[in-house]
């Protein structure tokens, strides 16, 4: 009696371990796994941004700027071998006043900086910087094409960087004489 | 019932270690990923010093306006030339007993553009020797703040590969024509002398802008600098390293180009590591208005 009880509960432990070390890698470790590839992914799209923003803040001009930002595709490459998709990129210029206040403005692409804002305006001096948005579809490590997001399917995150803008003196090409960061 | 009670604790302990592996396995992970965004820390960091270093060596270039008001006197002297042959051939002709005095001005006019060109070159060594001086003094100080041990990052002392100066395409004279002698604005035009724009007409920099005819062997370097437009004066400023080109032999430079390394390892496991490289690229300020 003592010893068919003894098979008996050693193939119960058998039969629960097994099941326990299923659940345990398919629904923890799996999971677990693909998750924390996440951030890695995530930390690789900040570097590639950052790279794209700076690169955008030394253009000649503003407008240089966008339309490197639209010509460019080497950097989506460079996400989508990191396992991240772009999934649209907002590119912005950000004024901020640089001698207390902290007031700010943001002209978006195509709008020209209001005169008081430019380096000889009236809130001079300002520090302005290029600010990019960018909707990363980020893939978890295996299986990107379920339901659950940041588990089996793509988390959409937004990668954001900003660089100091460089030119900022006048273009003497200019029939105005223009500013390069408002051409 | 002991030796079963026995059984259920081993197997228990098996599941034990199941998780602690997975457990080992996340943190594994983790420390990958604080590696990754260590590195990319590290490496925005050595790229701002780069830059930063870039910067200092690059005002230094232009210290107190000096390669702009070493153009306006080039270009000044240049006129002065210009003028006194002209009235060198004037008096000939027409007042023959005084050519003697006007041949008197003119090999002074023309002895001044040969001082100059001295000076120039000596203030070209000096700019140089004095923005390389500043580029590694800038270093000094900075490289003493990168060297650390993290358990997942060891990070050592940055080196100087390369320092570089240059200059910038695109850019021209802050030099504007002159109008005062139609002749000479119209000969330098046809010699390609000047860029005509809109509102500003420049004469092209890093070019020898030779007289012609008798004083083809006086040199006339402009060095190629913003000009400032409206009093403002352009900053120094920050570049990317396509854009660098090396100096010629001529013109003073009015870039600078550092290359840095930096050995990047990881603090704890089998020894592995990467010299990560970055150069910083930047320009001189502008000119300054010249009263």
């Amino acid at each position: 009696m003592q010893r068919g009880r003894k098979r008996s509960c050693a193939g119960q432990n058998t039969a629960e371990f097994g099941a326990t070390l299923v659940v345990l890698i398919c629904l923890i470790l799996i999971p677990l796994l693909n998750a924390a590839f996440i951030p890695i992914r995530y930390s690789m799209c900040q570097g590639v941004i950052t790279e794209l923003v700076t690169r955008l803040a030394h253009s000649e001009t503003r407008s240089d700027a966008y339309s490197t930002l639209d010509r460019d595709t080497r950097w989506k490459k460079v996400m989508a071998a990191c396992g991240a998709e772009e999934k649209g990129t907002k590119l912005v210029l950000v004024a901020t006043t640089a001698n207390g206040g902290n007031k700010e403005i943001i002209v978006e692409k195509g709008v020209p900086i209001p005169t008081e804002w430019l380096p000889d305006g009236s809130m001079a001096p300002c520090i302005y910087s290029l600010h990019v948005d960018s909707q990363c579809a980020i893939a978890p490590l295996l299986g990107g094409t379920g339901a659950i997001t940041g588990v089996n399917a793509p988390v959409t995150l937004t990668v954001s960087s900003s660089a100091h803008w460089a030119n900022l003196s006048r273009d003497p090409k200019s029939s105005t004489l223009a500013f390069y960061i408002d051409e | 019932m002991t030796r079963s009670k026995t059984k259920y604790s081993n197997n228990h302990g098996s599941v034990l270690v199941f998780t602690c592996v997975g457990l080992v396995i996340l943190a594994m992970l983790l420390l990958i990923a604080y590696s990754f965004s260590g590195l990319y820390f590290v490496h925005n960091r050595l790229q701002t010093s780069a830059d930063e270093i870039a910067l200092t060596g690059a005002k230094k270039l232009n210290d107190r306006n000096r390669i702009g008001q070493m153009n306006n006197m080039i270009s000044r002297c240049r006129q002065l030339v210009y003028c006194s042959r002209d009235d060198y051939k004037n008096v000939k002709q027409e007042f023959p007993e005084i050519e003697k005095f006007a041949d008197q001005l003119l090999q002074e006019s023309r002895q001044s553009a040969l001082d100059l060109e001295i000076e120039r070159k000596k203030m070209r060594a000096a700019a140089e020797s004095e923005a390389v001086q500043a580029m590694h003094d800038k270093f000094d100080s900075i490289k003493k703040t990168y060297a650390m041990t993290l358990p997942w990052l060891r990070v050592r002392t940055p080196r100087v590969i390369g320092v570089g100066l240059g200059r910038i395409d695109g850019i021209e004279s802050n030099v504007e024509e002159f109008d005062q002698f139609e002749k000479l604005k119209q000969s330098d035009r046809d010699q390609g002398y000047t860029a005509v724009f809109d509102k500003l007409n420049l004469y092209k920099g890093n070019k020898n802008q030779q007289l012609k005819d008798d004083d083809t062997d006086l040199p006339f370097f402009l060095t190629s600098l913003p000009a400032p437009i409206k009093s403002e004066v352009s900053p120094a400023r920050t570049l990317l390293s396509d854009s660098y080109r090396e100096a010629d032999d001529e013109p003073v430079p009015t870039a600078t180009k550092v290359i840095l390394d930096l050995r990047v390892e990881n603090g704890a496991g089998p020894k592995t590591g990467e010299t990560m490289q970055v150069t910083g690229t930047a320009m001189t300020a502008g000119a300054s208005d010249q009263d």
